[in-house]
């Protein structure tokens, strides 16, 4: 496990994480935030890589500790996690989406070797499916656990 | 649905759902899940001491209905295309959850709404625009892109941005706008990777059009869909998405086969 190229990786999905925070329309407040929570979720999913989880149990896990520490830490009034959601984006299987669908461009001018093209067309559109879907159980698991504990406290 | 209370007011059954529909297609249109926007428009028709209302979304519309003075009926609240304002949302959602705790009262409520509906956006185009450059060159980087590569990304898509803010101004479709900012972006892409700026013609590729990735519709879908309540607009918002994903793929194909 390199540490240092993950550090690095993990600077570059944070700039990314804000960036894309200022172009959904994020609050300037949130922008801090989404910089830590891009920042975060794909420290804590490369780590959990080199420790040897899966891809999908290693993005569920970031997302729901992104959304967790959304939920639990951002204490302004009456903010709503949903601003928190750049900081998931850079989990997301966008480079898969992007191949699986110039996979299906070129399958159907496929000959001869390049007939191995549909297994990985098959395997990016898995990815992209599983990957989307541990982001989302993740957030939602994150936000709820975030929300009961807020909960107890306050009760 | 829910159905069966008969109302005394049928005017002040039709003030509440009206404010409801009114709020939860705020959410909507601003970004936010189905979820949310039901959350929303529970809340309010508690604000209002209504609660037998039975709501339907879909990406387009959304539909309540009930039963007054022992008759049926049904309002449908028009969508306009999804846009994104979470500053919106998450004020819309805060807005009804102190209208529900009786916080606000309804002239208050009434006053809230026309201010969130108001609010502009919360960055001006130059910021964006440098916004969607830095986020485009920053993933191409950690996806294994060269400095180079990072430079052409840069300039692809402050140009694309440059152009997509005026036309989402103009009401242009959506499809139309991710595929003429998605062939800008791409044309300058292929070029930088032709004259040999970038050996990394995958990253620089994707990354030059990232930052129209449909993000939170896709997040919303999943979440719609995972809810259990609103599966059929989260598989309309999951093909919407889909779509776009597409058209920007194609039209870096377009950039790629021209040059």
């Amino acid at each position: 496990m390199d540490l240092t190229a993950i550090l690095v990786n993990s600077l570059w999905a944070a700039v990314f994480a804000t960036g894309m925070a200022v172009v959904f329309s994020t609050p300037s407040w949130a922008l801090v935030p989404s910089f830590c929570c891009g920042f975060i979720a794909r420290l804590a999913r490369d780590l959990l890589m080199g420790w040897g989880a899966s891809q999908n149990l290693a993005t569920f896990l970031a997302a729901a500790l992104v959304l967790f520490i959304a939920v639990r830490f951002v204490r302004r009034p009456g903010v709503s996690p949903i601003v928190m959601l750049a900081g998931v984006v850079p989990l997301g299987a966008a480079g898969a989406l992007f191949r699986a669908i110039v996979g299906f461009l070129e399958v159907s001018s496929l000959k001869g070797e390049g007939l191995s093209a549909p297994v990985a067309l098959i395997s990016n559109l898995s990815i992209l499916f599983t990957t989307t879907c541990a982001i989302a159980v993740g957030a939602w698991t994150g936000y709820f656990i975030g929300q009961s504990v807020r909960r107890e406290q306050l009760g | 649905m829910e159905a069966g209370l008969v109302h005394e007011s049928e005017a002040k059954l039709t003030q509440a759902v009206t404010a409801a529909l009114d709020l939860a297609s705020l959410v909507l249109q601003s970004g936010g899940s189905t979820p949310l926007a039901d959350i929303t428009f529970q809340n309010v028709l508690k604000g209002y001491g209504e609660e037998r209302v039975s709501v339907f979304y879909r990406q387009d519309f959304i539909a309540a209905s009930s039963i007054a003075n022992g008759q049926p009926w049904t309002v449908l609240q028009p969508l306009n295309p999804p846009g994104l304002h979470l500053v919106r949302a998450s004020e819309v959602t805060t807005l009804s959850e102190r209208f529900a705790r009786g916080d606000v009262d309804t002239v208050d409520f009434v006053s809230q709404v026309e201010r969130i509906t108001q609010l502009p956006p919360p960055h001006n185009r130059w910021i964006t625009i440098l916004a969607a450059a830095c986020a485009a060159a920053a993933f191409s980087r950690s996806s294994g892109g060269d400095w180079g590569g990072m430079g052409v990304v840069l300039l692809g898509a402050a140009a694309g941005q440059f152009v997509r803010s005026p036309l989402q101004k103009r009401a242009f479709s959506r499809w139309a706008i991710t595929f003429i900012c998605a062939l800008i972006s791409g044309f300058i892409a292929v070029a930088g990777l032709r004259l040999g700026l970038s050996r990394v013609a995958g990253a620089t590729l994707i990354a030059s059009v990232i930052y129209m990735v449909p993000g939170i519709p896709l997040i919303n879908g999943f979440i719609d869909i995972a809810s259990g309540k609103h599966l059929f607009v989260g598989v309309q918002r999951l093909f919407d998405a889909s779509v776009v994903f597409f058209i920007m793929t194609v039209a870096v194909a377009i950039a790629n086969s021209a040059l």
